[in-house]
């Protein structure tokens, strides 16, 4: 709904709010070694920097430390230093240049520390963070002991960058009093609402943070757009003027987390014809320095190590590893696309086996064989049942649809002749988990207000960084209202309006601001039935003092309220009798609502129903339900090079029904690029010392709009089979980015045609340097 | 002599008069905190995002009135006098948005919204090429690839590209005014270019902004002070300033010496003067020289080709400098003038290390000028890199090979590589031994096997010295398939 404001460049970003007259410039100054101890800090050369106001560090704090699980993170770094560039102390200025001066001269004294560096250290160090109940199924040692075929390895993911383009962003305005206002660029308002207060020592009701909208976010500001917003509260507090903290692109990269690197060991037994018969597997994250939300995120990589498979016989075990390195966090599929891409992975290496073995068969007849069934084969490694499973038709329809048989001729016989370049294709799937691991976060409210003219405004606990949940809500209200529309409009976020709010995060944001915002205009539409129908009885004109004021009944029975509910509909701005055919505009009836003294706003609270995971066991219930998909994607490789080009990708989905196609497509071709781009070419270059050095898209290169396969097809398998969701829709925003595996298998796949290795143990990002490690070198 | 202490220029309609320290200022800086107009954003401040994109009309061109798109986040706002500039502000026509803005909504092309006002700005420059040239050719058709290539300064990490792709194939037309029309005048165009006939001086406490109308003036600035740096495109002096790595305090733009911006022909070279930007001579050799046609469409966006210049790059010195090679293949010459006169520097030996040139304090480089190649030559070029498009190589060759008219023998080779070493290299060596041999696969084959002894690749974040070495063999043995197998890229 901004997008016309977006196009026309009006829409308001943080730093585009015009400055106060007495507004300071924030930043910080990072840590220049990964691991160390924190002697003394000399800012007096850089305080000496004409406009520089005020310089503090981590004593002026009223608590140091923050953390959405454990609060194990500093603010700005106390005694020791965990990562390179972490926050030691903060500067203010009237201006950006002398703030930047500023950075450059104050001084620390440190004695430097040994760090751990990358994951291989940190799992042979035993460098853990946390560990969660492994899950398990059947008997996997005995599975693969009397397995006909066995495979096993280590298979190394890298990291992410979220790249959003708006980067962390924070306002903080000091009100009357103690109290504090922040507008951030957040997922979270309520966990920015909570640090900030936190940090400063102030009570909750202290601090209100608003978010209108963030020019990106991926994850990437679910936790870690409230330490922003805390040094920005830090300097306002003691200063009490406004202070903006808004970091460059070269900042952002290297103090904030990215998607966690994964280290997987596997072992898999199976059978002639591909099926698994057991996994073992160890998931090793890499979580960076501090805990931030990498328990979950080990989760996550957990419930989808099965991919969209059956296992029957499975163990599948975790650690998130400490290392020195910025704090990894939430990156659009939490996990799930780590987990799940194994699988996907060995799926390659399993055709492979088999081929080599002399058996002519294809890695999409494997993959499809090991599908999650309908009645049977159906349950997961921690005991949920895949319930409303169309895996089979989403594999079955898309095969077809994208000529699969046709084309897996063609590019053998293609690879056959080729010299220069050759080319491989892939089918995945994904089964993505929606809800919460954590249940308590799955609740969301709304507030709604009727004006008397009729128009509605709607406020959640959801925000909006791009993927249309503002969108999705206003439809949801108008929908239920019957109304246009324009007459809803979804306002800033604020936790003022709507606290104790979940991040807007798990693919959730709708599902659960949506059902909120359903039950609250229902609470509402109760009332308006009841009046409708006095108004529809009475012939008399009601004016403002009319004798005889309309009163609810309260004591209405189940069955009459149904019956109401039956009588009246609402549609096409009218409140419709259905028994009488009469009818009366939604804005009349707003406003005779409103003068009978009945109020025309209401407040929806929902849960999510039915979770049941027990931790301790590692069995239940984890979600609501799944969000399934498949895609097939063809790529080609120049073999000089390396260079991979992805040539034609056909995604098809269940996503119930979609509450808006133009939205949950851009979803999925927004998600399957930038799964795309982790797949191939976003790779992390860190120096000897920690410090990220592919720090600016100079150096870090997400996908490019050449990038975009010539060819891309998406589609749904659109269904009602989803009860018990807002208007039967499901979560789309992390799942299309599972299907970027279908890129790696693919890539996978066309090596194997010109490869000295027996298995194409590739890592990801498969860059051109990675696969032209490869391939068997080229003669003349 | 006549002389002026501001520029002037055009914003969306409204005549601007900038004086001092403003315009050293990036135009997107001028933009948001001068002008409040915080449609344009800043994300990478290095011109490889393109969220700032706005499109600037200039007077110094040929074709005055033809919007071109620029990053505005690394163009100095010096760069503007006597340009037009149009920002995301300026492209709807009051409240009705232009047909690029509807068909935007229509298709879901914007997300976030973040990039989307420098997406709208790029894709207003690619109508307003498109609707120029179906002036002349009304059967062109507006492509998918031409809209990539349009949009490949542009980056989105919301929608994955389709839905934008969509919405630029979706656009009606035929319903656009071009900017041109709406924005620009014959009487603006006169003032503008009598402006830019005028050298200006501005001077503030503590910094100075020169900008010559001729080479004279030029050379004789350089001569009095020979720390004055001297800017040309800004797309790799804006970047260092951005991100803090350079300050200057006094600066020379050679942007309105007019005889800088031409390319001039004869029969035995091509001369580019250093004015020219790098569109302007891609448009030159399109049909000339498919092989260096193709590099450039990978070399850099739209944006960057607007402003940056050839000489830019040869200057910049960078070891991986994607023009270098190709330079180096054709035995260009790069012409620096100082008060003195003008003198001719091979390009082989105008690197002597590290971003370090055979130029004197006192001289600037006016042009480059490549010879013309001889039909008994073949030349190859490749660039080698983490995303294919727009991203600096980890690798780049170039080969020019001349056959004898009688025996079919090597009579000249040119053996160039870039990322292996300090600077872009030539392999004397090789091209010793290739001189008089008969051009054969052989000569491709040893070259492959022994090229590991001549170029000393480092590892670095494009990549390790064993992946370069790596490519450097592989590229050694693809430009033998092509030229004997017919294997084209």
């Amino acid at each position: 709904m901004s997008t016309r404001s977006h196009v026309l460049g009006k829409s308001e970003f943080v730093d585009d709010i015009p400055f106060m007259s007495n507004e300071l410039h924030v930043g910080y100054v990072g840590s220049p070694v990964a691991h160390g101890e924190l002697i003394s800090i000399d800012a007096s050369e850089a305080l000496r920097v004409e406009g520089i106001v005020a310089i503090l560090s981590a004593e002026s704090l009223h608590a140091k430390n923050w953390g959405t699980i454990v609060q194990d993170q500093p603010l700005l770094v106390d005694k020791v230093i965990s990562h390179k560039d972490e926050p030691i102390c903060l500067i203010a200025s009237e201006s950006r240049a002398a703030l930047e001066q500023a950075r450059k001269l104050v001084k620390f004294k440190i004695k430097s520390l040994p760090a751990i560096l990358s994951l291989d250290e940190a799992i042979r160090k035993k460098s853990y963070l946390h560990s969660p109940t492994p899950f398990q199924c059947g008997d996997v040692e005995r599975a693969l002991k009397n397995a006909p075929h066995r495979h096993h390895g280590v298979f190394n993911i890298g990291g992410q960058e979220h790249f959003y383009l708006e980067s962390q962003a924070s306002i903080a305005y000091p009100q009357d009093g103690d109290f504090i206002k922040i507008v951030s660029s957040s997922q979270h308002p309520t966990e920015t609402q909570h640090v900030v207060a936190h940090a400063l020592g102030l009570p909750f009701h202290s601090v209100t943070c608003e978010v209108k909208r963030m020019g990106g976010a991926f994850g990437g500001k679910e936790s870690q757009a409230a330490p922003f917003a805390a040094m920005a509260a830090l300097m306002a507090q003691k200063l009490k003027r406004p202070c903006r903290i808004v970091l460059t692109k070269d900042d952002d990269m290297k103090v904030t987390g990215k998607r966690h690197p994964f280290q997987t060991h596997f072992d898999v037994g199976f059978d002639d014809n591909g099926k698994i018969l057991g996994l073992k597997l160890k998931l090793y994250a890499d979580g960076g320095a501090y805990t931030d939300l990498s328990p979950s995120i080990l989760d996550r990589a957990m419930f989808h190590s099965d991919g969209c498979y059956f296992l029957e016989n499975a163990l599948i075990e975790g650690w998130v590893c400490k290392t020195h390195t910025h704090s990894n966090t939430a990156f659009r599929g939490f996990g799930g696309p780590q987990g799940a891409l194994l699988i996907e992975s060995l799926f390659e290496d399993v055709a492979q086996h088999l081929r080599r073995l002399g058996r002519d068969t294809d890695s999409a007849e494997i993959r499809v064989s090991n599908l999650y069934g309908k009645a049977e084969r159906n349950q997961t490694p921690y005991g949920q049942i895949v319930e409303n499973n169309l895996l089979p038709e989403l594999f079955q329809n898309l095969l077809i649809s994208s000529n699969y048989k046709k084309r897996r001729k063609e590019i053998d016989h293609h690879n056959k002749d080729s010299k220069a370049i050759i080319r491989g294709m892939a089918i995945t799937g994904c089964k993505f988990g929606i809800s919460f691991t954590t249940r308590f976060l799955n609740q969301g409210n709304a507030l709604v207000h009727i004006h008397r003219d009729g128009t509605v405004q709607v406020s959640t606990g959801a925000t909006d960084m791009g993927q249309g949940v503002n969108t999705k809500i206003q439809i949801v209200a108008a929908r239920t209202f019957g109304i246009a529309i324009d007459d809803v409009h979804v306002t800033v976020t604020s936790t003022e309006k709507n606290a104790n709010t979940s991040p807007t995060a798990a693919s959730s944001g709708s599902d659960i601001n949506g059902m909120a915002t359903e039950i609250a205009c229902k609470k509402i539409l109760a009332r308006l039935r009841q009046v409708a129908l006095h108004a529809f009885k009475e012939v008399k004109d009601r004016q403002n003092n009319a004798p005889n004021e309309i009163e609810l009944n309260s004591t209405m029975s189940e069955r009459e309220s149904s019956d109401l509910e039956q009588r009246i509909r609402f549609d096409c701005n009218k409140a419709i009798d259905t028994e009488t055919g009469k009818t009366m505009p939604w804005k009349d009836l707003i406003n005779l609502t409103y003068l009978n003294r009945i109020s025309i706003s209401d407040y929806g609270h929902m849960k999510t129903e039915g979770l049941a995971f027990d931790r301790a066991k590692g069995k239940g219930r984890a979600f609501k339900y799944f969000t399934p998909g498949a895609a097939v994607s063809e790529v080609s490789i120049d073999t000089y090079t390396g260079e991979v080009k992805i040539l034609r990708a056909d995604i098809l989905m269940d996503l119930g029904r979609p509450i808006h196609h133009g939205i949950d497509r851009g979803q999925v071709t927004g998600g399957f690029i930038q799964g795309a781009g982790w797949m191939l070419t976003e790779n992390l270059y860190y120096a000897e010392d920690g410090g990220l050095v592919s720090h600016s898209p100079t150096t870090y290169k997400i996908p490019n709009i050449q990038d975009v396969p010539r060819e891309f097809n998406v589609g749904f398998l659109e269904n009602d089979l989803n009860e018990g969701t807002v208007l039967k829709s499901k979560a789309v925003g992390e799942p299309p980015l599972l299907l970027s595996a279908s890129v790696f298998a693919a890539v996978k796949d066309a090596l194997r045609h010109r490869s000295h290795c027996p298995y194409i143990d590739l890592k990801v990002p498969a860059t051109p340097e990675e696969v032209l490690k490869k391939l068997s070198p080229h003669e003349l | 002599m006549k002389s002026r202490a501001e520029i002037t220029f055009y914003l969306n309609g409204q005549k601007q008069v900038v004086r001092g320290e403003q315009t050293l200022f990036t135009v997107s800086d001028f933009l948001r905190y001068e002008k409040s107009l915080t449609g344009t954003k800043v994300v990478c401040a290095e011109g490889d995002c393109g969220a700032c994109t706005s499109l600037l009309a200039s007077a110094q061109s040929a074709d005055s009135t033809r919007f071109k798109a620029i990053n505005t986040c690394i163009f100095p706002v010096l760069g503007l006098d006597g340009g037009h500039l149009i920002t995301i502000e300026g492209i709807a026509d009051g409240e009705r948005l232009h047909p690029i803005q509807e068909s935007m909504i229509k298709c879901h092309g914007s997300q976030c919204g973040f990039c989307t006002p420098g997406f709208v700005c790029a894709m207003t420059a690619m109508t307003e090429d498109f609707l120029t040239k179906k002036k002349s050719s009304p059967s062109a058709d507006l492509t998918a690839k031409k809209v990539k290539n349009s949009l490949t300064g542009n980056l989105c990490r919301c929608t994955g590209y389709q839905p934008i792709i969509e919405a630029a194939l979706d656009t009606d037309l035929t319903k656009i005014t071009p900017l041109r029309e709406r924005y620009t005048s014959r009487a603006q165009s006169a003032e503008l270019k009598k402006v830019i006939k005028i050298p200006a001086a501005i001077e503030w406490a503590n910094g100075k902004v020169h900008l010559p109308t001729t080479v004279k003036q030029a050379t004789a600035l350089k001569a009095a002070n020979k720390n004055l740096k001297i800017v040309a495109g800004a797309t790799d002096l804006g970047v260092q300033v951005n991100k803090g790595r350079l300050r200057y305090t006094e600066i020379m733009s050679l942007q309105n010496i007019a005889e800088l911006r031409e390319i001039k022909e004869s029969k035995s070279k091509v001369s580019v003067g250093a004015r020219v930007s790098l569109a302007q001579l891609q448009s030159f050799i399109a049909a000339k020289d498919p092989e260096l046609d193709r590099i450039l469409n990978l070399f850099a966006s739209p944006q960057i080709k607007n402003t940056g210049t050839l000489i830019g790059n040869v200057v910049n010195g960078s070891p991986i400098g994607d023009m270098i090679p190709y330079l180096l293949a054709t035995d260009s010459e790069v012409v620096a003038a100082s008060k003195n006169g003008i003198r001719r520097i091979p390009i082989s030996k105008f690197y002597v290390g590290y971003k370090q040139l055979a130029l004197k304090p006192t001289e600037i480089v006016v042009a480059i000028e490549i010879p013309r190649r001889n039909k008994r030559d073949i030349l190859r070029l490749f660039k080698v890199s983490l995303r294919k498009d727009l991203d600096i190589s980890a690798v780049t060759f170039a080969l020019r090979v001349r056959k004898s008219m009688k025996s079919g023998t090597v009579e000249t080779a040119r053996i160039v590589f870039g990322g292996v070493g300090p600077t872009v290299k030539r392999l004397d060596h090789f091209e010793k031994q290739w001189f008089g041999k008969p051009f054969e696969r052989a000569l491709f084959s040893r070259l492959s096997k022994e090229i590991q002894y001549h170029v000393h690749p480092i590892s670095d974040v494009r990549g390790s010295k064993e992946y370069r070495l790596k490519l450097c063999q592989n590229l050694v043995v693809r430009a033998a398939h092509e030229i004997f197998d017919g294997d084209s890229q």
